[in-house]
């Protein structure tokens, strides 16, 4: 059986801001958790988690800034904003109500 | 090895525009890839495959690339306008050039006295002169297309130069009305013996708008 990478690949914004609610992250970060939480089923490609942050960042729902790296090259760090956080919160919503009725109908 | 991930970083943005962003996603990239292959390193694997897993989950940064192009407009209007108010004044010029010829030909042939003639022709292709000079001394020499510290510093010295280069201009006009108007006044009143006077009266001038210009810019 596998994933329906994309279905999941819908929610790959949702899910970088489910990550920045807990705390400022970067990408390596972020994706290593997915990893960890999904038991190494599921992993988000690099290009695509670079392409949500920059849409995330233009849209004004996330900021980023540098910080050190572990060898001494800079790291960019992200973080959620306010409207990041609502825009979370309306997606988690939607994802409830369409879960929903998936769950009925399939 | 760190050396080898940023080459292979390099090599697949090497299609894009070499801006602020662009660096910044690189090194976004390569931090991260770094951290990855440590992390690899340490479950064991060996340095030749951690490098490949690596680079091989970067995936196709053409999405990328293609965005960072996106949003590096080279501003191509302004380019084109600068070289149209280029095309337009050297055209005038040329005009004003020919038609002092003209001048001299139809008020010698209408026996106008020599003076007249030799007026109309300075008079002519000295405010031609004088529009060449002006338009060429002051056009921009740099602007700014990418949001990067380089081309602020450019924009900064450009802006620098610009004065210097209006301050040349401004010389460069006085002198040549200087020539004209000593030309002709000497010619029609001949008054040869005082008229060189007037380069003093030249010198003073220029030297009070030098002075103007100090004034302004502190």
């Amino acid at each position: 059986m596998s994933i329906r990478a994309d279905v999941i690949r819908g929610h790959t914004e949702t899910i970088i801001l489910a990550h920045l609610m807990k705390g400022n992250s970067y990408g390596y970060e972020i994706n290593k958790s997915i990893k960890e939480k999904t038991n190494n089923k599921y992993e988000l490609n690099d290009a695509t988690l670079y392409c949500a942050f920059r849409r995330l960042e233009e849209a004004g729902y996330i900021t980023s800034f540098w910080g050190e790296g572990n060898s001494g090259a800079r790291r960019r760090y992200y973080s959620i904003t306010n409207e990041g956080i609502e825009f979370y919160k309306k997606n988690i919503e939607e994802w409830n109500l369409t879960k929903e009725l998936i769950d009925k109908l399939i | 090895m760190n050396e080898k991930i940023r080459k292979e970083v390099n090599t697949l943005f090497e299609s894009a525009p070499n801006t602020k962003r662009a660096n910044d996603l690189k090194d976004e990239i390569i931090s991260n890839a770094e951290d990855k292959y440590e992390d690899l390193l340490k479950q064991g694997k060996k340095e030749e495959e951690a490098f490949k897993t690596v680079i091989d989950e970067i995936g196709d940064v053409n999405e990328l690339v293609e965005e960072l192009n996106k949003n590096n407009p080279i501003h191509k209007e302004y380019v084109g306008e600068a070289r149209k108010k280029t095309g337009l004044t050297v055209s005038i010029c040329v005009g004003l050039y020919i038609l002092s010829l003209i001048a001299v030909i139809v008020l010698d042939e209408l026996s106008m006295p020599d003076f007249i003639s030799a007026s109309a022709f300075l008079a002519l292709a000295g405010l031609s002169t004088c529009i060449l000079i002006y338009h060429f001394m002051t056009r921009p020499k740099y602007t700014k297309y990418e949001d990067t510290m380089v081309e602020e510093f450019k924009e900064w010295k450009g802006k620098k130069d610009k004065n210097k280069e209006l301050k040349k201009a401004i010389d460069s006009i006085i002198w040549t009305l200087t020539v004209i108007i000593y030309l002709l006044v000497s010619f029609t009143f001949g008054i040869w013996y005082i008229s060189w006077i007037i380069f003093l009266i030249a010198t003073l001038i220029e030297n009070i708008i030098h002075l103007l210009f100090k004034l302004g810019e502190e």
